[in-house]
């Protein structure tokens, strides 16, 4: 899908640096709302193989 | 109620992308800021509303879902579909019945929609009941016409927000050990709990965790034929999917165990 009318970049790299580094202390607490890096390349990978945006569609039948 | 759909795991789901994409911003919702980092990480960016709820889009000239859309409906003219006038009003407010009806048949049910709807884009269409996609989480459309009731309307509410509980789900923990092409080979296609042909592993996935949901949504609105024949489908389904079990991350299993607890096959 090659969408002409939105702006198109390249989303997985918001997540190619995750998770962001801790410098100091002060800063936001690892471990407490910090992804778990697995989790930030769960993201990245599910980014790129949905590029395509695959439709799941339903059916005009009731229950289907 | 299966565990990826639950609002406490879609919470903590969306957590996760929050902390993953866009820490701080503590001020907004949980909600506000999920879609707000999912518009960081998805191609299109559909708008979502500021009140906590989904907005009730009709207006495909500003929607950033447009030209997704375009391709996935297979349109050359989006305005085609879209619904003008007095059918707007009339169509909001059967939305709001159909949400009504969900929160008072599972309120858990409802509070799920309610965190991963941004937009439920309502259009006129034939053919076509509604839907949502992989790359565009936080949207559903819905085709309505006239002979759908709130019963009607809740349901498919139901069924796609449980698509987008396990698109979230796999964003967040990966579902498959495998990549997208592997999953609709051949040796991977499963039959469909619901439509019954056979199709790749993930739809049929999707299809018998839906399924499931719609068990138990049928019976509580009287319609024992329907619950049935969702039944009798999600056992043969779950038979292959766990046949098939190769291609499932430790969470996927994890999914799949739920199926099978659920569909009351062996596994």
């Amino acid at each position: 899908m090659t969408p002409s009318t939105v702006q198109d970049h390249d989303h997985a790299d918001v997540l190619d640096d995750a998770p962001p580094p801790v410098t100091n202390a002060s800063q936001r607490s690892f471990g407490e709302d910090a992804p778990a890096p697995e989790v930030s390349a769960n993201i990245a990978r599910y980014v790129r193989q949905h590029e395509d945006c695959q439709l799941y569609a339903l059916d005009d039948e009731p229950g289907i | 109620m299966l565990s990826s759909f639950e609002p406490d795991h879609v919470e903590r789901n969306m957590a996760a992308l929050v902390a993953a994409v866009a820490p701080g911003d503590d001020e907004a919702s949980l909600r506000t800021r999920f879609h707000r980092a999912l518009a960081q990480v998805q191609r299109w960016k559909p708008p979502f509303g500021t009140d906590g709820e989904p907005l009730v889009d009709f207006d495909l000239e500003h929607s950033e879902v447009r030209a997704a859309l375009r391709d996935i409906l297979g349109r050359a003219d989006p305005a085609a579909v879209r619904i003008t006038g007095e059918e707007r009003e009339r169509r909001a407010r059967d939305i709001a019945a159909g949400a009504e009806r969900l929160a008072a048949y599972d309120p858990g049910a409802a509070r799920s929609l309610q965190l991963l709807a941004a937009t439920i884009l309502v259009l006129r269409g034939e053919g076509m009941a509604g839907g949502s996609a992989t790359g565009l989480i936080g949207t559903i459309w819905l085709f309505p016409d006239d002979r759908w009731d709130s019963v009607r309307f809740a349901e498919n509410l139901l069924h796609e927000s449980v698509h987008l509980a396990l698109f979230l789900d796999e964003m967040i923990n990966t579902l498959y050990v495998v990549d997208h092409a592997a999953l609709e080979a051949d040796d991977a296609l499963v039959t469909s709990a619901i439509r019954r042909v056979r199709r790749p592993y993930d739809r049929s996935l999707h299809a018998a965790c839906v399924a499931v949901e719609l068990i138990d949504y049928h019976e509580h609105a009287g319609n024992a034929e329907a619950a049935a024949r969702m039944r009798e489908g999600v056992a043969a389904s779950t038979v292959e999917l766990a046949d098939k079990a190769r291609v499932l991350s430790p969470h996927g299993r994890e999914v799949l165990a739920e199926l099978i607890e659920r569909s009351g096959v062996a596994a």
